[in-house]
């Protein structure tokens, strides 16, 4: 018989700190909602109603997949913190803005479940839950989730692929100032670079986010490019072009800092973010894929839990 | 120039869990802990550099002057079991916490279809000794970054409120599915 009668309900008390700053997960969602909604809106204004109907579906269908799985998971927290809508607008950035309903469907499902759920919901993660949809997505079907061809009717080309296919002469005559203004082919969020920095200066400022992670991202991806650039000016693209074409800023504001999925301590953050970047730029030149943005932030995520071990040494060990 | 390539693809671009699916039972089994995944690891490189050197001297030396290359499967599993009691009695004498942290997973060495596949990669590609013995450590340094990387994932999981149904074992499968997406990036960079 057991000694020790199970705490009485009326006794519990809950761990402290007892007083709340007032910041919710919740708060936190809006917040990133709000910064990413320049760039949904500078999206429809550039791709038309195509753009706005692939970014409700995915919210849809991420918003759906999220309840139907706490349903069946009991004792998961409910489903009213924004994450999956956070989730579902992300993974549709990732698009071309003519992905078909079932590639949107199949890709922001795969991302909910997939990519969030089967770890048990909020902050198990390992991977950035939108990337792990793409990842899925662009396997299977790598004509749908092609920026050139899935939008032939477009006058508007992908950088990238042009670089990777053409050369670097090919997208010498690009402005920055087009890139920054989302006149290119791409993910249909990703390429509204002016509108994604503004929505992460939001998020900087606002102290949502810390900048570690995003400015030793782009610092990475500018350094690697830059070394690239100066070894070899005739076979590479200058580093700001690799900083401003595809998906770039996204990846360093939105998709690197996920929550779950990169590290907390300051020098881990830095080394991930660096990483990451170094990254984007090697698939960029050596890989098949025109853009590494994504695929580098999910290997830099698996050295997540590595890079994590680098901690200041605890006062008075050692 | 040639052997950095060699390195840089048997570890990243044709990785032998995460892109070739070979090895996958210690992968999945030993990957509980990041210290007995490092040991593992460095367990795994130790028998197949030394495996594959030994096989290439028998199938060079031995099979094939007599043309006995039907006999290459089980004569390399004879090889490798040989020097997995090897490692293992080794081990025991010299670290034996190690050895206890092993368990089950040293003696399954030998059944590491990974240890096989390397050396007979090896004699399909048709590598001299010196380049086979680089291809295999390069190998199973792959196999070893695969199974930490792994390991430090699943140390992370234990505190996540994974559903019942998918703890342990199914969610260790969907974690390397996952693992080997990220590992498409790599794909076709070295030919």
């Amino acid at each position: 018989m057991s000694t020790f009668s199970p705490p009485s309900p009326l006794l519990t008390v809950s761990a402290p700190p007892h007083a709340h700053c007032g910041r919710t997960t919740r708060g936190l969602m809006a917040e990133t909602l709000f910064a990413l909604a320049p760039a949904a809106i500078m999206a429809v204004l550039v791709f038309g109603l195509p753009a706005l109907r692939v970014m409700a579906l995915s919210c849809a269908v991420a918003v759906i997949c999220e309840t139907l799985c706490a349903r069946a998971m009991a004792g998961t927290p409910a489903v009213d913190d924004l994450n999956a809508l956070v989730i579902g607008l992300l993974f549709a950035f990732l698009l071309p803005a003519s992905a078909p309903w079932w590639l949107v469907a199949a890709g922001s499902a795969t991302s909910v479940v997939l990519g969030k759920m089967v770890f048990g919901g909020l902050g198990g993660s390992p991977l950035c839950a939108p990337l792990v949809g793409w990842a899925v997505c662009k396997l299977s079907w790598k004509g749908a989730m092609d920026y050139d061809l899935s939008m032939l009717s477009s006058s508007l080309t992908s950088p990238l692929a042009q670089l990777k296919h053409l050369g670097p002469q090919a997208v010498a005559g690009i402005s920055l100032q087009d890139l920054l203004l989302g006149q290119q082919l791409g993910g249909l969020g990703a390429v509204q670079v002016a509108a994604l920095l503004a929505g992460g200066a939001y998020l900087l400022i606002r102290g949502r986010l810390r900048p570690h992670i995003p400015l030793a991202f782009l610092a990475g991806t500018f350094l690697t490019a830059l070394i690239y650039f100066y070894l070899d000016p005739a076979a590479c693209a200058p580093p700001l072009f690799h900083l401003l074409a595809g998906g770039a800023v996204l990846g360093a504001f939105f998709l690197a800092p996920d929550c779950s999925s990169s590290p907390v301590g300051h020098v881990p953050m830095i080394v991930f973010g660096l990483l990451a970047g170094c990254l984007v730029v090697v698939i960029r030149v050596y890989g098949v894929y025109p853009d590494g943005v994504p695929f580098a932030i999910l290997l830099a995520e698996l050295l997540t839990p590595l890079v994590d071990r680098i901690r200041p040494r605890p006062l008075g060990v050692g | 120039m040639e052997y950095f390539l060699l390195i840089i693809a048997a570890i990243f671009v044709n990785n032998i869990v995460l892109a070739q699916y070979l090895g996958n039972c210690p992968f999945l089994g030993c990957s509980r802990a990041t210290g007995t995944a490092v040991g593992m690891g460095g367990a795994v490189i130790f028998v197949v550099t030394l495996a594959t050197a030994i096989t290439w001297l028998v199938q060079k030396r031995l099979l094939e002057p007599m043309g006995l290359e039907y006999l290459q499967t089980i004569a390399f599993i004879l090889v490798i079991a040989a020097l997995v009691q090897f490692v293992e009695m080794f081990l025991k004498k010299v670290l034996p916490p190690l050895y206890r942290a092993l368990g089950i997973f040293l003696p399954l060495i030998t059944t590491n279809c990974a240890v096989l596949g390397i050396a007979i990669i090896c004699q399909r590609k048709e590598y001299g000794l010196l380049k086979s013995v680089v291809f295999a450590a390069a190998s199973a340094a792959g196999f070893m970054l695969a199974l930490v990387l792994m390991a430090a994932i699943r140390e992370r999981l234990d505190t996540a409120r994974v559903p019942r149904a998918l703890r342990g074992m199914p969610i260790g499968l969907i974690l390397a599915g996952l693992m080997s997406l990220a590992f498409f990036a790599f794909s076709g960079m070295i030919a």
